[in-house]
């Protein structure tokens, strides 16, 4: 095997960008589509909110937070490759389409190289105690935490954790941008070769 | 009362009142700083001019992580050709003497307003908005019984056709 991809660290470490929290309760919104139809603005969000348990990487940036310059955490999901299967093949069922091993292999593949702008692959480890199968981050989701939160979390259970080390990290948040940054042209380039 | 005997160099930009070295250049120590408290307000001598008084947190240790600046109108600061003679101000708004910022304020008035606080350093603007509250709720949430979060999974139908094929 290569070069690590990641650190064990213990819970007295500061967080920082790269980060894996397991099973952090985190707060969004309910999937259902949200109209107000002459309903208070208020009534119609307190029922849109949800809480849900996910596997979460930290992606605010390590500076940030090294300086204590923001007080909540951006947190995107991720979930095993083999979870992610399950749910593609759900998926794939679902939209009439067969979901083969081939498609599946081609489909992380492309994972892994970029071209699914919402997703990233991250290795699998074994630090000691401390294992994971690949990962697949999703960044259509992102999640906010108050930092005090997430730092009395990760002491309060004190366990160890996995921390992304550079230049993973970095890629890792590359990826992040990318999926905001990207520009989709209407007409793509003509193939002349 | 206090008197500057030099003409402060930051005359139009806020005023770091740390430590003993900069209290010296602007005329001030820390212990004429608290004096002014004790004055009623009637029993001082009116002034034309006014300034504002910045609160910083005395543990950011870092000259450009400002911390709590609250703007007040002083009750009392002269300027006589451009000179900070004295500041009152309350223990409330002041702090301690080594957390004061004094600055001239080209709008004085909105001592009453919360003011954004502005922390920069290099290719960073942090503002602290104001925000209003649509509503709050204490939520009771039960997290070992909480859903697991699921992805939403487009189907690339391109890449089916283009791999099954």
């Amino acid at each position: 095997m290569g070069e690590a991809w990641y650190e064990s660290v213990d819970p007295s470490t500061p967080i920082t960008q790269g980060d894996l929290i397991i099973d952090c309760p985190v707060l969004g919104w309910s999937p259902q589509t949200l109209t107000l139809q002459g309903q208070k603005e208020e009534e119609v969000l307190k029922g849109a909110m949800s809480a849900v348990r996910a596997d979460v990487v930290v992606m605010t940036q390590a500076c940030d937070l090294e300086h204590g310059k923001v007080a909540n955490i951006i947190l995107c999901p991720h979930l095993s490759l083999a979870d992610y299967k399950r749910q593609w093949e759900e998926a794939s069922k679902e939209q009439s389409q067969n979901p083969t091993s081939k498609a599946w292999k081609a489909l992380c593949t492309d994972i892994r190289d970029g071209f699914l702008w919402n997703l990233a692959i991250l290795n699998a480890a074994k630090l000691g105690d401390l294992t994971t199968k690949h990962r697949v981050v999703d960044f259509h989701e992102v999640f906010t935490i108050p930092r005090t939160f997430l730092e009395s979390l990760i002491k309060q259970r004190a366990l160890p954790r996995l921390r992304l080390l550079p230049p993973y990290r970095e890629h890792l948040s590359q990826a992040f941008a990318r999926f905001f940054m990207r520009v989709g042209l209407p007409t793509p380039v003509t193939v002349a070769w | 009362m206090t008197t500057t005997t030099e003409r402060p160099q930051f005359s139009r930009n806020p005023i770091f009142i740390e430590d003993a070295a900069t209290v010296a250049t602007t005329g001030v120590t820390p212990d004429e700083l608290f004096r002014p408290i004790v004055q009623r307000r009637d029993q001082l001598p009116s002034r034309q001019h006014s300034h504002t008084v910045v609160m910083r947190s005395a543990e950011a240790g870092d000259p450009d992580a400002w911390e709590k600046p609250f703007w007040r109108v002083s009750n009392q600061v002269l300027v006589s050709l451009g000179y900070v003679f004295s500041i009152q101000v309350s223990v409330e708004q002041l702090g301690l003497p080594t957390d004061a910022i004094a600055s001239e304020s080209p709008w004085p008035l909105v001592w009453n307003q919360p003011y954004p606080s502005t922390r920069s350093r290099p290719g960073v603007l942090f503002v602290t908005h104001r925000r209003h509250t649509i509503f709050e709720e204490h939520l009771v949430l039960h997290t070992a019984s909480l859903p697991s979060w699921k992805p939403q999974i487009a189907i690339n139908r391109r890449l089916f056709e283009k791999k099954n094929g």
